[in-house]
């Protein structure tokens, strides 16, 4: 982590973290340890320099990070500040005509706030309670299909508006409150062939924006000097995913997989996010291998890429391995992951999907396991409580029928294999670390480390040696139903 | 009457841990393992060795 550095997808760091990982899990004695592709996913990116100051009223060094996906500033360049806030294509005519060679300071007043609670948090027994309730469907906000397609089209819209009307560079803020130099960065351009926007764009610490947007308010020129090195890398428009295996026994043909994504976004060095779930899961093979455990059921390891850009890497592998829907005809939509194309057909499976007892995943950051989520799957939850008991006084106590979404496990989920992610202590997760410049090494607790490899080679362990796979859900073939319904 | 009252309490406590019992029937766990799992986990963890790469 420290030396390989971010692992955003496409980049040269993310290969690098392929092949290191590959050949650690093939001297931890694992078999058949290699790289799987999936793609094509578009351009690699990757940043290299980045210095802005101000150079007047004042002169004074900004943090700032280079937005992923978007081009350097070919050398040193200085401009004037606009301010522009564009929430809507609407808003378009405002600003037409005036922002020509200007260094655009987008967005809303940035909200820095007095930290008044502990950026660090532990799971409560009330917190747990809380997660261990159910949430009826008729609860949950609906699933905004449109409102999602509207948001890229808008993105889409105003890079062409801040190219055509020949902006200098973007600059806007990280829409958390939290400051302190914690810089919350994704991407600000596509990587896809095609669509590559032409503006320089970057985000800088709430302080420093919120001083340059005073300054502007109150009539005041100010100017910045901005250097800014990216690449995008066309070699292999393919990404990569590592697999191995510790080869099962009786049973070698049926399969338990664990896994968790290795890129990650590039300001920080994605420790927590995910690092820590990638490290985790290595560790739990290397304790079974130490142990010289012979499963019955083939243990496989998969490390995924492209998790940052909408779960691509699970998801090519699924789609390989072990079955997929229909795409959908909307252009905009074709690479909606499989979870989200119920509108385009049923899924249709392959043999190896009935072979798959369990998926295992984890990207909550570093914090310990507290208990597991059960993806509404009410017949795990005898199975789950039973192996959970040995791990009480590690603090796991808690299994939830929720749904927890937003990772690899839902492309598993999706494809009708039992795919699980385990409840976690946030710790600085929400706070400081996750997509931030400050996740690093020193974010990471070592002891809940421990306790998460340990939790899940038991749960690994007793998956593959069960008589039986684990119990499925049906795979629901109808649409979803949106908001518009 | 003592006696009697023994014979509902011991069966009050057998078919009250019936259920118990068959739950954990249902489902196995290998403690001797999870136990050595556990040892190798917390004692020679490489956990944090991959960080520095």
């Amino acid at each position: 982590m420290d030396s390989i550095g971010e692992r955003l997808t496409g980049s040269p760091n993310m290969k690098r973290a392929n092949d290191w990982t590959r050949d650690k899990l093939a001297e931890m004695g694992l078999s058949n340890a290699h790289l799987e592709p999936w793609g094509p996913f578009g351009r690699g990116w990757a940043n290299q320099y980045v210095n802005v100051r101000m150079t007047s009223p004042d002169i004074v060094p900004l943090i700032v990070y280079a937005k992923a996906w978007t081009p350097g500033t070919n050398g040193v360049v200085t401009g004037k500040c606009i301010r522009a806030n564009i929430e809507k294509k609407e808003d378009f005519d405002k600003y037409k005509g005036k922002l020509a060679g200007m260094i655009v300071i987008f967005g809303p007043d940035a909200e820095v706030k007095p930290i008044t609670e502990a950026p660090y948090k532990r799971l409560s027994d009330d917190d747990l309670a809380k997660i261990g309730e159910y949430q009826i469907p008729g609860e949950r906000p609906p699933f905004r299909m449109s409102e999602m397609q509207r948001r890229r089209q808008f993105i889409k819209d105003l890079n062409q508006f801040f190219a055509d009307e020949k902006v200098l560079a973007v600059i806007d803020h990280p829409r958390q409150t939290s400051g302190g130099g914690t810089v919350f960065v994704q991407s600000g351009g596509s990587y896809k062939p095609g669509e590559t926007t032409t503006v320089p764009q970057l985000s800088m610490a709430s302080e420093h924006w919120s001083r340059i947007a005073r300054l502007l308010d109150q009539k005041k020129e100010v100017s910045l000097e901005l250097n800014v090195t990216n690449t995008f890398y066309d070699d292999d428009p393919m990404q990569y995913d590592t697999i191995a295996e510790i080869p099962g026994t009786d049973r070698k043909d049926e399969i338990v997989m664990l896994g968790a994504h290795l890129d990650s976004w590039h300001a920080g060095t994605g420790a927590t996010d995910n690092g820590a779930g990638s490290i985790v899961m290595m560790e739990a093979v290397r304790i079974l291998k130490a142990l010289d455990i012979h499963p019955r059921r083939t243990i496989r390891i998969g490390l995924w890429s492209g998790e940052e850009e909408g779960l691509l890497g699970s998801q090519g592998y699924v789609e390989q391995h072990f079955g997929s829907r229909p795409h959908l005809d909307d252009p905009a939509m074709k690479d909606m992951p499989t979870l989200l194309r119920r509108d385009a057909g049923p899924f249709t499976p392959k043999p190896e999907q009935a072979k798959v007892s369990a998926y295992f995943n984890v990207d909550n950051g570093t914090g310990k396991i507290r208990g597991i989520y059960l993806q509404e799957n009410a017949a795990v939850a005898p199975i789950f409580e039973a192996w959970m008991k040995p791990f009480k006084d590690l603090g796991m106590t808690t299994l939830t029928m929720r749904n927890t979404s937003g990772t690899d496990h839902l492309s598993f989920d999706a494809a009708g294999i039992p795919g699980f992610q385990f409840i976690q202590d946030p710790i600085e997760y929400d706070t400081r670390t996750h997509h931030s410049n400050m996740d690093l090494y020193d974010r990471l607790q070592p002891e809940d480390l421990k306790q998460i490899s340990v939790i899940v080679a038991s749960f690994v362990y007793e998956a593959a040696m069960r008589d039986q796979m684990l119990p499925r859900k049906m795979i629901d073939n109808r649409p979803p139903k949106r908001e518009d319904q | 009457m003592k006696r009697s009252l023994r014979l509902v309490c011991s069966l009050v406590v057998i078919l009250s841990s019936v259920p118990v019992v068959w739950s954990q029937a249902q489902e196995k766990v290998d403690l001797e393992t999870i136990s050595r799992i556990r040892y190798e986990g917390f004692t020679y963890s490489h956990v944090m060795d991959s960080l520095p790469a």
